[in-house]
């Protein structure tokens, strides 16, 4: 099976500490992962190597077979952002938002031609926004707010979406038509990565889980690393753990 | 008619008021970004920053924008630099370097002798430009109102999602400092309009009223630079007729405005906020 994010040895340290140490994941194309573990368990991390934004000690990522910058460059991989982490007040639309994942394609002047509006057309169609698509971002639901950042990843051509804590302080019933959405788009192909640190549902729509405690506690399908086994070794206190905690 | 139009057979008033245009221009387009990326606070650090740039570039006689640009930028340097570097954050780093620059200028304008007038470099003095100063302002207005038009859209990403700008691969440094640089130079090209102490009234207004009225960046940078323009004219000639401080007039006016679109704008506007 073809990997769409392939991680080796990786190594990580932040601001002095080690945040992830020697992680090794495998996630096959088209699977939706829950990455789950305590805050500060390092799901923030993984993310920023994935996406290069953190420098590395060690280890190799790859995504779709490439090295982060050539996905990079390809738009391979893209982020939606926490909903708290975007100043919902910008003077810009639904449509603006989703424009700007072509940006990466365009000269600084980032003019959009017929192609990219086609683009944005079709993204906007594949996460049912295009009614709103002339929207103040600001005044649409928690719900759409999120589907605003996946259409953008999809205008840029992203195959692989890292979600970063998705369903923080959103009801049910939005939650259960983003997972039909994100399900919907794996049988398009694309792959799914989403941070969360609440347990009470990823398990019922992901098919993969990473358990992540600055290391790999387990990871694979979920049906045989989701146990409660693995779940109390991710969420012990730190301090309980028998023999101390190698990364600190 | 002749209100208006008698004051322009003054050389002097009609270079004031393409000036102060120009000065009205390129601090509304970047108000925008300031009030959207709240730098506001960072205005203020770089046009008081420059002070002892005037003052030294008058005793080695280089042009007064050179220095001033130096130090400007060489104020947000430092306060990224500080911030970088100890657990100081954002306000404390830019409250200490730009008062101590400012008083740095202060110091110099005290001792060195010359014929700086301190209340024209504080307030603004656009009725006395000398012809050279006048097209240097112009110059620097012009390239600067023309590369945060046509780069709009990348600044825009870059305030707006810095993460998503350097996921493709957008160099997020490059416009961070590029950003600063327009600042530094947008601020030595209204030295003269409205003083270094008033044009942080200018580089933080302007885009605050767009920003009440539309929910349209293209727009909002439109409205912006009326509501500016609009202000450093009428400053002028209210100026020329009563004999009032220039620099004071122009921010009054975009001051007063900015009230009117405080309680009447129509979506974001206090009344009609009242009302829903």
């Amino acid at each position: 099976m073809r990997s769409a994010i392939d991680i080796e040895n990786l190594t990580v340290r932040y601001q002095g500490k080690t945040a992830l140490h020697d992680v090794n994941v495998s996630l096959p194309v088209a699977s939706i992962c829950g990455l789950v573990g305590m805050n500060g368990a390092g799901k923030s991390t993984l993310f920023k190597a994935i996406m290069n934004a953190v420098p590395t000690v060690s280890g190799k990522v790859r995504l779709e077979g490439h090295t982060v910058k050539t996905a990079q460059k390809r738009g391979l991989v893209a982020y939606v952002p926490q909903t708290e982490s975007v100043d919902w007040n910008f003077p810009v639309s639904v449509r603006d938002v989703v424009m700007m994942g072509r940006y990466g394609f365009m000269n600084p002047l980032r003019r959009p031609k017929a192609a990219d509006h086609e683009l944005v057309d079709q993204a906007l169609a594949r996460v049912h926004l295009t009614d709103f698509q002339d929207r103040q971002v600001g005044q649409l639901s928690g719900g759409q707010r999120k589907r605003v950042f996946v259409a953008r990843a999809l205008a840029q051509g992203a195959t692989i979406l890292l979600l970063d804590e998705p369903f923080a302080g959103v009801d049910a019933k939005t939650e259960a038509s983003l997972v039909d959405l994100l399900k919907e788009l794996q049988g398009q192909g694309i792959t799914t990565l989403i941070a969360a640190h609440d347990l009470a549902t990823i398990g019922s729509y992901c098919d993969h889980i990473i358990l992540l405690k600055g290391e790999v506690i387990a990871a694979g399908p979920t049906k045989q690393v989701f146990t409660e086994e693995n779940i109390a070794k991710t969420y012990d206190s730190v301090f309980g753990v028998k023999g101390g905690v190698p990364w600190m | 008619m002749d209100v208006i139009i008698a004051p322009l057979q003054y050389d002097f008033m009609l270079k004031a008021i393409v000036v102060s245009s120009l000065v009205g221009v390129v601090c509304a387009l970047l108000s925008c970004f300031l009030v959207l990326k709240r730098w506001s606070m960072m205005g203020e650090a770089v046009s008081h920053s420059v002070l002892p740039g005037v003052v030294l570039a008058y005793l080695f006689s280089v042009p007064y924008s050179i220095g001033a640009f130096l130090f400007g930028l060489g104020g947000v340097l430092g306060i990224g630099f500080i911030k970088q570097r100890v657990r100081l954050k954002d306000d404390a780093a830019i409250g200490i370097v730009y008062t101590t620059l400012f008083a740095l200028g202060l110091v110099l304008v005290s001792k060195i002798p010359s014929n700086i007038d301190l209340m024209h470099i504080l307030f603004g003095y656009v009725l006395g430009i000398s012809n050279a100063d006048a097209w240097q302002v112009g110059i620097i207005a012009v390239a600067v109102s023309a590369l945060l038009y046509g780069l709009r859209r990348s600044l825009l990403l870059y305030s707006f999602d810095p993460a998503h700008a350097s996921a493709i691969r957008l160099n997020v440094n490059f416009y961070h400092y590029l950003l600063l640089t327009l600042l530094a130079l947008t601020v030595v090209a209204s030295v003269q309009t409205v003083g270094i102490v008033l044009v942080v009234a200018m580089l933080i207004t302007p885009g605050a009223i767009a920003h009440l009225l539309t929910d349209r960046f293209d727009h909002m940078l439109l409205i912006a630079v009326a509501a500016s323009v609009s202000s450093t004219i009428a400053g002028a000639y209210a100026s020329y007729y009563f004999d009032v401080s220039t620099g004071g007039a122009m921010v009054l006016v975009l001051g007063a405005i900015f009230l009117l679109t405080f309680l009447f704008a129509p979506k974001y506007g206090v009344i009609n906020q009242v009302g829903r």
